[in-house]
């Protein structure tokens, strides 16, 4: 090392001995940056990584294509398109687990291609003699249930029977199978343990199960194509000419074009003449590839891998923007003390370089300063926070997910990458600091700096005013402004803090609200799901006293395509029971689902033939408001076609599900079919609400019974992630806030020493001269404060966005007292902060303070 | 009896294990209305002996007796009310409010006491009403050192302390302060203890403690004390 640097390194260790405080303060920042940033990126892409290599080593199909049918010659063909390493047929059933609510998904074994990960057990073999067939079943469902390896349960399955020309609609038959659970096994398409939002399959009410292709038949024996009442296809046809039929392909690999494909399969639904001689042709030919298809569906397009992609993807939005606040606290806290720090050793800068050292190793000074907070700060933070948070996100995942059982595979780019991006910004705060001084010849370093001007403020204009203020406020107030720069820089920290706070609080705070609205609003005890549509005015005709249920609502409901102008978006059409409908189906109920038109709940919603309803999100996404035209198309459940253009009555706030709503007489009027899978039901007043809901899952028809209060827990316990991240975040906001407020206060502190003694000696007393610190902070913080809102705001907005990848609508507005609380909790951790120095301003000794040379 | 009385007065400052004497057994007394020049070189203990009595430092050991008050007795609080209402200070390198403007700074150090003086007409005599309105950067030293001692009178305290305040003056501004000084004294009949190394000052002053070593070794009365106008240095 040349001899000069090692002076400068050993002084440069001495500048930080001597400001370990402001030193100090700058490594915690960028610290909690590192942290999150390494912390959460590492741990997203080490969980997408685990779900990736999990996925690789089960041979997970890269494509999964549905059909109505498609035959053995078809999968061939498909196997030697381009890009397509293996194909390989199967078949998918919906079943039921008799005498329970249960759900199953069973499909059929391809050894080669999405392999299943047995857990205990074996995989299923054939068909024995007693008459069971081996099954494997989904751990998630395994564990809810304690199934063990040889349980019986017995499967209602749905075989298919008929696929009509030219409807294409498909009819099946039930069948039912004895089986033996012969493995346990981890289903990758087993993403939640939970799913709320959609239907009332749980992880309880659904299984994923395996078995033999052979031991399933796909089909009745009298199945095929019918046009009427005769088949034109029969698969038993096909069956005997050697040709077997699946429902689907998986294939290792994807064709560039997939869609075109794995659609070449299929006839022309749309023409029926041209569908009948499509089928013709089939018969004609009947080992040629053929079949009807449906949809194919990529690896990252499963809806377990969208969601659990969407997920990651928003915690690591979180990661690259949040850290970002942290790293620009630190460039800001950098800057004021390195800054400070210079200006101190301005003289001995000037003896430096007048002793022949040249600029460079000056810059390396402050430089070094500044990147040793940063190595120091940013490689602990970055470890610390690599090798816990990952572990923490597992955990907190398992919790709502089915995680394979894999280990983490951690690195430690990110960890660098945070160092790196910490230390760039570092160098630009240290280079900027000692720039100016710098610039200066030797023998100018070495005079002492030129006071700086002090002119008169603002403030002082208001004469009145002025005077009024005490002595205390007017040293202040110019300070401040003879500061402006470092004012500003001094409230980033502020700025940031309580930008974390309202953007986290604020998002548990609308979180609750949103919880409280969706809770007031729902007005029904359980949701019933019908196996078929029912017919709603047959139904409340049928329908007699059963003396348990209170009350009992069909909400007939359609997905639908909402367009304004360019604008456009998915949503369901539900008809609820208006005040007319109540009269004439006397059964339901008009308050099974309160509407509200404002957010606080005051003025309801009380639906009329014409009234159409949209929710808020909705509007802002279609940029509709009330009166304004929209157009909606979908299928209603009877199959038909809904087609009409309605104007938008009203606009409704509804959180967690979102729905367009309108009355049964709505429906009616417009020809739309009054058909319902999902009824809300109402106990009788003393009756116990799981002892309803389980009477009415035994009747007939029923699918399956969900409680709101089950569906409201679910949904409760899948939002606990959040507390975590607010947890974390306001202890960061905090740490930000604390070393930011020390730092400034202890940079002022060493700049006024002087003034302080002067004061001191004047016989202002401690606590006055302590107040004049804790003030100047205030207004600080005040004025970080002010800043901070609008970013807090613009945070939690954001916030609100990502919670909408979850699947969650939620209110996004700033209550005055969260607002309030997070700038009190920014107040006390900025008071917090100068209390840590007021001990360091007791011990100012006059007399050492005005000894030295100004 | 004197107002200030030294008795056996005794500084030792501690640096670890050294310890390093500053002031040993230092005797001295001072009228009310005297001009006193306290006289030594750098090192001497002459502005320990001023800290002392501002109330900005404690003796170790001994008496300091300011109108029959032992102000080495005195707690912390006690020593901030003296130094409220009963010195005034001036320093060598001024110690200005440097966001205070002139005014502003001799109002505000009378803000601070009780019986003070008008602080307009304090800073008009010591001619500088016309510059109230400026801060101290754009004063010049002579300017500066004549509002820190505007404002130590305001405050219109029983001593008036002056550590070596021409010291960073040319000699013309100099001559201008010390003439101030004497003014002060002789128009407000405050007692002065100034001092200096520069022993050209002593003349001006009706008592000369020379100090040395921690120690004083001497005490000059001027009879007949001279007009700074005549001296020289």
């Amino acid at each position: 090392m040349v001899g000069g640097m090692k002076y400068i390194l050993l002084k440069t260790f001495r500048d930080i001995r001597e400001t370990i405080g402001s030193f100090i303060s700058i490594l915690v920042v960028i610290f909690i940056g590192c942290f999150f940033f390494a912390g959460i990126i590492e741990a997203t892409s080490a969980v997408t990584k685990q779900v990736d290599g999990y996925a690789a080593d089960l041979n997970t199909a890269s494509a999964r294509a549905a059909y109505m049918y498609v035959n053995s010659a078809a999968v061939d063909e498909i196997g030697e398109a381009e890009g397509v390493k293996l194909a390989a047929g199967y078949n998918t059933f919906y079943a039921k687990l008799k005498g329970t609510r249960t759900d199953v998904t069973l499909t059929t074994l391809t050894p080669d291609i999405d392999k299943p990960d047995v857990l205990r057990g074996k995989l299923p073999e054939r068909k024995k003699d007693d008459g069971f067939i081996e099954i494997i079943v989904d751990k998630v469902y395994a564990e809810a249930h304690k199934i063990k390896l040889g349980d019986t349960m017995e499967l209602t399955v749905d075989t298919l029977d008929r696929i009509e020309l030219p409807s294409m609609n498909m009819s099946y038959k039930k069948l039912d199978y004895k089986c033996r659970v012969s493995g346990i096994y981890h289903a990758i398409d087993v993403l939640y343990k939970v799913d709320v939002m959609n239907t009332a399959a749980t992880a309880e009410e659904f299984v994923m199960a395996m078995v033999n292709v052979e031991d399933v038949p796909l089909f009745t024996d009298t199945a095929g194509i019918y046009s009427g009442a005769n088949p034109i296809l029969p698969f038993s046809s096909l069956e005997q000419a050697g040709i077997t039929v699946y429902n689907g392909i998986r294939t290792l690999g994807t064709p560039e074009n997939a869609k075109e494909v794995f659609g070449a399969y299929t006839v022309d639904t749309e023409d029926a003449e041209q569908a009948l001689k499509q089928i013709q042709d089939m018969l004609k030919n009947p080992s040629a590839a053929a079949g009807l298809f449906v949809n194919v569906m990529e690896f990252d397009e499963y809806p377990a891998v969208v969601a659990y992609d969407g997920i990651n993807d928003a915690i690591s939005a979180l990661a690259a923007v949040l850290p970002f606040i942290f790293f620009a606290v630190a460039a800001a806290i950098t800057v004021i003390s390195l800054s400070k720090t210079v200006d101190n050793q301005r003289m001995q800068i000037g003896v430096i370089q007048a002793i022949g050292v040249g600029k460079g190793a000056v810059y390396f000074s402050y430089i070094f300063y500044a990147l040793f907070a940063c190595v120091i700060g940013g490689l602990t933070g970055g470890i610390v926070g690599t090798y816990t948070v990952p572990y923490l996100l597992e955990f907190i995942y398992e919790g709502q997910f089915a995680m394979p059982p894999t280990p983490l595979d951690i690195g430690v780019l990110y960890l660098f990458l945070g160092v790196v991006v910490a230390a760039a910004l570092a160098c630009v705060s240290a280079f900027l600091s000692c720039h100016r001084t710098l610039k200066a010849v030797p023998a100018q370093a070495m005079r002492p700096k030129p006071p700086k001007k002090t002119k008169r403020i603002l403030a002082e204009r208001w004469t009145g005013l002025w005077k009024r203020l005490g002595f205390g406020a007017k040293m202040n107030l110019r300070n401040m402004f003879l500061h402006k720069i470092r004012m500003l820089l001094s409230s980033v920290g502020i700025v940031g803090c309580l930008a974390l706070l309202i953007g986290l609080v604020g998002l548990k705070d609308n979180m609750a609200f949103s919880f409280n609205h969706y809770d007031a609003q729902s007005g029904y005890d359980m949701a019933v799901y019908l196996l078929d549509a029912a017919d709603v005015a047959a139904e409340y005709a049928k329908m007699e006293e059963s003396g348990t249920v209170e009350k009992l609502t069909f909400v007939p409901a359609f997905s639908a395509k909402f367009t304004h102008g360019k604008k456009s978006a998915d949503q369901t059409v539900m008809a609820l029971p208006s005040a007319d409908d109540v009269r004439k189906y006397e059964y339901c109920d008009v308050d099974c689902v309160k509407l509200y038109t404002d957010m606080s709940q005051k003025t309801r919603l009380k639906l009329k033939t014409d009234t159409f309803a949209i929710p808020e999100y909705l509007a802002d996404k279609l940029d509709v408001k009330a009166g304004d035209v929209v157009t909606i198309s979908g299928r209603a459940l009877d199959g038909k076609t809904a087609e009409f253009d309605v104007k938008v009555t009203d606009i409704v706030y509804e959180y967690f599900e979102q729905k367009a709503y309108c009355s049964y007489g709505f429906f009616e009027e417009r020809g739309i079919a009054l058909a319902a899978d999902t009824a809300y039901v109402n106990a009788a007043r003393d009756a116990e609400i799981n002892a309803v809901a389980k009477k009415i899952e035994n009747a007939e028809g029923v699918r399956g019974v969900q409680t709101f209060r089950e569906s409201f827990g679910i949904l409760e316990d899948r939002m606990s992630l959040l507390d975590y991240a607010v947890i974390l975040f306001v202890i960061g906001a905090g740490v930000l806030a604390v070393a930011v407020i020390y730092n400034i206060t202890a940079t002022n502190l060493k700049e006024r020493t002087r003034e302080i003694a002067t004061l001191m000696v004047l016989g202002y007393k401690k606590r006055e001269t302590a107040n004049m610190l804790i003030v100047e902070n205030m207004v600080i913080t005040a004025i970080g404060c002010l800043l901070g809102l609008p970013l807090g705001f613009l945070l939690l907005k954001w916030l609100v966005g990502v919670t909408e990848t979850f699947g969650v609508f939620i209110s996004s507005f700033m209550s005055w007292y969260t607002a309030l609380g997070c700038m009190a909790l920014t107040f006390l951790f900025s008071l917090v902060a100068t209390m840590f120095l007021n001990r360091k301003m007791k011990k100012i000794s006059m007399v050492e303070a005005l000894k030295s040379v100004e | 009896m004197s107002l200030i009385e030294f008795k056996n007065v005794s500084k030792i400052y501690r640096l670890g294990e050294v310890e390093i004497p500053a002031l040993d057994g230092v005797d001295f007394a001072i009228e009310e209305g005297e001009f006193v020049v306290v006289l030594g070189a750098s090192g001497a203990g002459k502005s320990t002996i001023l800290n002392i009595l501002g109330g900005m430092d404690t003796a170790t050991g001994g008496e300091v007796n300011v109108a029959g008050d032992d102000i080495t007795k005195y707690n912390a609080k006690q020593m901030t009310l003296y130094r409220r209402e009963k010195v005034g200070f001036v320093f060598q390198f001024y110690n200005l409010i440097t966001n205070l403007n002139a005014l502003e700074n001799v109002e505000f150090a009378a803000s601070v006491t009780q019986n003070h003086l008008d602080p307009a007409k304090t800073l008009d005599d010591v001619g500088l009403s016309e510059r109230a309105k400026n801060f101290p950067s754009q004063l010049s030293g002579g300017e500066q050192q004549r509002v820190a001692i505007a404002r130590a009178i305001a405050k219109n305290p029983l001593l008036l302390l002056c550590d070596e305040p021409t010291g960073a003056l040319d000699y013309k501004t100099g001559k201008m302060v010390l003439k101030l000084l004497e003014n002060v004294n002789a128009e407000y009949k405050k007692t002065v203890v100034l001092i200096t190394h520069n022993s050209a000052i002593a003349p001006m002053a009706d008592k000369v403690i020379h100090v040395k070593s921690g120690k004083v070794e001497a005490i000059d009365i001027n009879e007949n004390r001279m007009s700074v106008d005549s001296i020289e240095w």
